[in-house]
């Protein structure tokens, strides 16, 4: 089975982000009582080194927003952990989250307008993660120009007394990413963050936010269900399906060889602009992603996996490891 | 064969607003023959969904200027009465599957309602016969018949979407719009969806006016491919050439810009943003963006027709 | 920044926000004057003082009635001795005592007869009764004895419009002089102003005799120390820029000192009671669970409470100022159905995504609330507050009408309470009802043009209407 070195590792790195077994439930309750549990998240591992952009690409429901929004704290966790440096943030007190950890990660989102607040100029919005830590105001003074120079907005002077509604969808996610980073994070959310900005523009940010990446060493998780970009902007892929993590490995191997039957099926299913498409019909799967309140026993992709046995039905396959980093949730896979 | 079933020559629709008049289709031509279908590629404000609107003419009050000329199997429409269009056209000739689709179902109406609602009040159907042929498009869709019963809010996104194009199907239309018809909808069930309509497409020779902002996808359907910028059609031609080796430089900025997934080419993304679609500017609207610019681009550039192959609205390939 | 010149350029675009703020700004202006030139506590002690309207007629119309009707009612005429007249105080040989003769001119050239008459003894020194005599001299040189009598010391009050025994002998009187009987009974305000002639015999006919009067006061004592002086009061019909009330008190007090207190009570209730509704919704909503459970259930409890007879038992109970009111009003509504309403944009607003960036940056739930959810409920709120304040001034003026309230706070609600009492439209006396209701609308117009133009600016989707 061929398998691309994994990444080079950078100086000085570990681990920054680990993530074992997390399992997210949410309780279905009747009246008083609890009744069942929708199970968003079901015993996930994986981690992120220092330096390293992660894609988690899936569909609507396999949980990849959940997993997201439990990495930066804002959502609790039913089981499992989640060690940043070394501390289990499921663990800490609130207090401690809004102090620490909030200084650490970063968030970018999806919608550009939705993101800021529509009465606060780019200055003001800007300076608030810094005033809520603190800051003195001749260091965030320093700082806000700083940062928009940074993400392009140049001269800055022409951009601090905006207000959000003045600027275009790409001028504020550039906004959105100097909020993120102005704390000086080591760990960046990236939730669909140029899907709602028009094609020619994508590319633009998604360079810009990769060159600061570089440049400040950020580790991102960036969430996606575009396999195009995530190809182009990440150094592993990770797919994700009915809650669990099905395939996990370097981003060009991922989408040249996936191994996973679900991969696979998607990666089939995105077209590129060519003139030959109309004449084929693509092999996908047919059906919907599992329930996730009782999930079936066994594999939860057996009902529309081309490739299913009789063990696929029975039994949850573990994670097996395929050497250099490229980890695969399925039985095709056991004897590796 | 070469039948044309929809031409469109110089179309233009104009709203008037509080800040001033948006030409938001300025002169558009193109012609779509039986069984081809027409891709409509362009970014957020280019227009490609007040073309659809009228072409469908779903117009709202505020229309300062809709001319030129729209015919559907040989026969002016632009010029007919609304209450004309909306009995001899509109769902008979042409139909149309809108942007908010998932939407546009009515919750507390059954499908089997929604289907036979078309052929009911249009058409004067009697019931029962309805019924069936509702039954008959659904299946043809690939939804089994139990689900005729069914309401609305129980179907998934997937469901409702093979829903809403079984209506635009039901009057045996030779046009069908669609307007970002899986842009709201998971790759999975736009593959399935996708699949669908080029299945249709091959067994009942519809033309589909495929609007979208997602070039790729457009490349699924599409055997001629127009795209749009700022109110206009800057390129139109054969999806052959277009995908492979675009002649408008905002069509190879476009292509440049998207990352593919099987291959590694460089990409880069087009400087700045679209004009407003009120006041553009002079001569070539993509000129502030253009890498090609020359000062002849400061007058409006001609249209170029390449044989059969198409047309291009610059400067760089004739006129003066 | 941005919003003042938001706000002013709209101004200049809708004209019911600019008549609606030229309003509010009137009353404004004439509150400042109110409070500067008369401070409250004098004013309440003005008002509920009685003897310090001693001299303004009951139930005057304002003196500009009279440009429409074309006749000139009368003013009220203020004759004391020791500001007008001729005293003459003589000492008497032989029998001892004093005499003393007061004579007081005035001219009279009204159109209509006085509506009171009203005489004021002011005896001194006199420890045995003295004899006083009233004589009222006509233009025409008519002479009547309208009182005559024993007076004791100290402050003596004659109604001469009341006094009966006068009526009686003048009905005598004039039948004696015209040989007929009049068809009426002739008040002593008409008898001591009326031509005696043919048209006194009638109602309809009877004619004021304009010109030069004279007052007489004799008063004879025993005593040589002793003196008196007179207060002659002729009250008219009309008085000052609002009439009066059945107190006599100046009606024009009544409604300049109304607009402070309409002005504050509405704003205050208003302002009060919509923050302290969006910071109940706000954390009810932010904190969800038990929290919102709770507060849900009180808030929905207090909505069926009957607002009005709380209030009214309340009041039998104990005694209220105008401040309880104000603060028990307040309390009744801030788990109202704004709550209810804010709670919903609330919840909306806390799945916003900057409400969530906030979160990931470290925002404490208080900055979460008052920085970036509140500011945005504003736009909804001000328009709101605005236009509830009439609510609350109106509110205020119900409960005067329904006797709730306090009874001597000058509102205009209370002026509007005495004059129904008091039976104002029966009797025709519209002013007293008009001048308050017509400030009361239009305050609330003031307020309800201001309202409606900055909910279309706020909420541009109500533009079309």
């Amino acid at each position: 089975m061929e398998v691309s070195n994994p990444p080079p590792v950078k100086p000085g790195t570990s681990d920054l982000l680990v993530v074992n077994e997390l399992r997210i439930w949410y309780p279905i309750r009747k009246l008083l009582s609890i009744v069942g549990y929708v199970r968003a998240v079901d015993g996930v591992s994986f981690t992120v080194r220092r330096g390293e952009v992660v894609a988690v690409v899936g569909e609507s429901g396999c949980g990849k927003t959940t997993l997201a929004k439990a990495i930066i704290g804002l959502v609790p966790v039913t089981k499992g952990s989640i060690l940043f440096e070394g501390v289990d943030i499921t663990k800490l007190p609130k207090r401690v989250i809004r102090n620490w950890y909030s200084r650490n990660v970063g968030l970018v989102q999806q919608d550009p307008y939705g993101a800021m607040p529509p009465f606060m100029t780019v200055r003001s919005i800007l300076e608030e993660p810094l005033k809520v830590h603190r800051v003195e105001k001749e260091v965030r003074n320093r700082k806000v120009y700083e940062m928009l120079t940074e993400v392009g907005l140049t001269p800055p002077e022409d951009y601090v007394n905006k207000y959000p509604h003045m600027l275009s969808g790409g001028q504020l996610q550039r906004v959105a990413i100097a909020r993120a980073l102005i704390l000086g994070p080591k760990l960046v959310l990236a939730d669909e963050p140029v899907s709602m900005l028009d094609a020619s523009l994508r590319i633009e940010i998604l360079s810009l936010f990769k060159e600061l990446q570089e440049k400040y060493g950020l580790a991102v998780i960036y969430i996606t269900h575009d396999f195009a970009t995530a190809k182009y902007f990440s150094d592993r892929i990770m797919v994700m399906y009915a809650g669990q993590l099905v395939e996990i490995g370097n981003a060009k191997d991922v989408i040249k060889k996936p191994l996973h039957p679900y991969t696979e099926a998607l990666v089939n299913v995105i077209p590129d602009p060519d003139p030959n498409n109309r004449f084929i019909t693509r092999k996908t799967l047919v059906g919907e992603p599992p329930n996730l309140i009782r999930p079936p026993p066994g594999c939860r992709l057996a009902p529309r996996c081309p490739y299913v046995m009789n063990r696929c039905k029975i039994e949850e396959p573990p994670t097996f490891n395929v050497g250099g980093l490229r980890l695969v949730k399925c039985w095709m896979y056991e004897k590796q | 064969m070469t039948f044309p079933v929809l031409e469109v020559r110089d179309l233009k629709l104009f709203y008037r607003t509080e800040v001033g008049v948006v030409r938001a289709v300025d002169s558009v031509s193109f012609t779509i023959n039986e069984g081809e279908t027409a891709a409509l590629v362009g970014e957020s404000g280019c227009g490609k969904t007040s073309l659809a609107r009228a072409l469908i003419r779903f117009l709202p009050r505020n229309v300062s200027e809709f001319s030129g000329s729209i015919k559907i199997e040989g026969v002016e429409v632009l010029g007919m009465s609304d209450a004309e269009f909306d009995k001899k056209i509109r769902w008979k000739k042409i139909t149309y599957v809108s942007q908010a689709a998932l939407n546009s179902l009515n919750s507390v109406m059954r499908v089997v309602d929604h289907l036979i609602e078309p052929l009911v009040i249009h058409y004067g159907t009697p019931k029962r016969e309805a019924i069936e042929r509702a039954r008959e498009a659904l299946v043809r869709v690939g939804i089994s018949e139990d689900f005729l019963w069914r309401y609305s809010f129980e179907l998934s996104g997937g469901m409702k979407q093979r829903v809403v194009i079984a209506l635009s199907l039901i009057s045996n239309p030779r046009i069908v719009i669609l307007d970002e018809p899986t842009s709201a909808l998971d790759v999975m069930t736009q593959a399935n969806i996708i699949n669908l309509l080029k299945e249709l497409k091959n067994k009942l020779g519809i033309s589909y006016v495929f609007i979208t902002h997602d070039i790729a996808v457009s490349s699924e359907l599409a055997d001629k491919v127009a795209v749009m910028y700022a109110g206009q059609f800057v390129e139109y031609g054969p999806a052959e050439r277009i995908y492979t080796d675009p002649l408008h430089p905002y069509s190879k900025g476009l292509l440049n810009s998207i990352p593919r997934l099987r291959t590694d080419t460089s990409l880069a993304s087009i400087p700045g943003s679209p004009p407003s679609l009120i006041n553009p500017p002079k001569g070539c609207r993509f000129r502030p963006r253009c890498p090609y610019a020359k000062p002849i681009c400061a007058e409006e550039p001609p249209l170029i027709t390449l044989g059969s192959d198409g047309y291009v609205r610059c400067w760089l390939y004739g006129g003066k | 920044m941005s919003m003042v010149k938001t706000v002013a350029r709209s101004m200049l675009r809708y004209k019911s926000l600019l008549l609606g703020s030229a309003i509010i700004t009137a009353f404004i202006f004439i509150s400042i004057y109110a409070v500067i030139a008369i401070p409250y506590d004098e004013a309440v002690k003005m008002w509920n003082n009685l003897d310090y309207w001693e001299d303004n007629p009951k139930l005057a119309f304002p003196s500009w009635v009279n440009i429409f009707l074309g006749r000139k009612l009368p003013e009220s005429i203020v004759l004391d001795s020791n500001l007008v007249g001729v005293k003459v105080r003589q000492l008497i040989p032989f029998d001892g005592g004093v005499y003393v003769r007061i004579e007081i001119p005035f001219t009279y050239e009204y159109d209509d007869f006085p509506s009171e008459i009203v005489l004021r003894l002011y005896v001194r020194n006199v420890t045995k009764a003295s004899l006083m005599k009233l004589i009222w001299v006509k233009p025409d040189g008519t002479e009547l004895t309208v009182e005559e009598g024993l007076v004791g010391s100290g402050y003596r009050y004659y109604s001469i419009s009341a006094d009966m025994r006068f009526q009686a002998w003048y009905a005598k009187y004039i039948t004696e002089k015209l040989g007929r009987s009049p068809t009426y009974d002739i008040s002593p305000e008409v008898a001591l102003f009326a031509k005696e002639g043919e048209s006194i015999l009638s109602a309809d006919t009877k004619e004021v005799l304009k010109g030069r009067y004279r007052v007489i006061l004799i008063f004879r004592s025993p005593e040589t120390s002793a003196d008196v002086d007179v207060k002659l009061n002729v009250y008219g019909k009309v008085f000052g820029m609002a009439g009066t009330d059945h107190k006599r008190r100046d009606l024009w007090l009544a409604i300049i000192w109304g607009a402070p207190i309409a002005l504050a009570f509405g704003v205050i209730a208003s302002v009060v009671t919509v923050f302290l509704e969006m910071i109940v919704a706000a954390v009810s909503a932010w904190y969800g669970g038990w929290v919102d459970y709770l507060t849900q259930r009180v808030n929905e409890i207090m909505l069926v409470l009957p607002f009005l007879p709380i209030l009214v038992m309340v009041s039998y109970f104990y005694r209220l100022t105008i401040w309880t009111l104000l603060a028990i009003v307040v309390m009744l509504s801030i788990f109202g159905s704004g709550v209810k309403v804010y709670r919903a944009m609330f919840l909306q607003i806390k799945e916003m995504p900057y409400v969530e960036a906030a979160r990931v940056y470290g925002a404490s739930n208080f900055r979460i609330i008052f920085r970036y959810i509140i500011p945005k409920v504003l736009p909804t709120a001000i328009p709101a507050i605005v236009l509830s304040v009439p609510s609350y001034v109106f509110l205020e003026a119900s409960l005067a009408i329904l006797g709730v309230g306090d009874p001597t706070a000058i509102t205009w609600g209370r002026v509007l309470e005495e004059a129904f009492s008091g039976g104002a439209v029966y009797r025709g006396y519209y002013h007293w009802i008009l001048e308050p209701a017509l400030c009361l609308v239009i305050m609330t117009l003031g307020f309800a043009l201001i309202g409606f133009t900055l909910d279309k600016i706020f909420n541009p989707k109500l533009r079309e209407l």
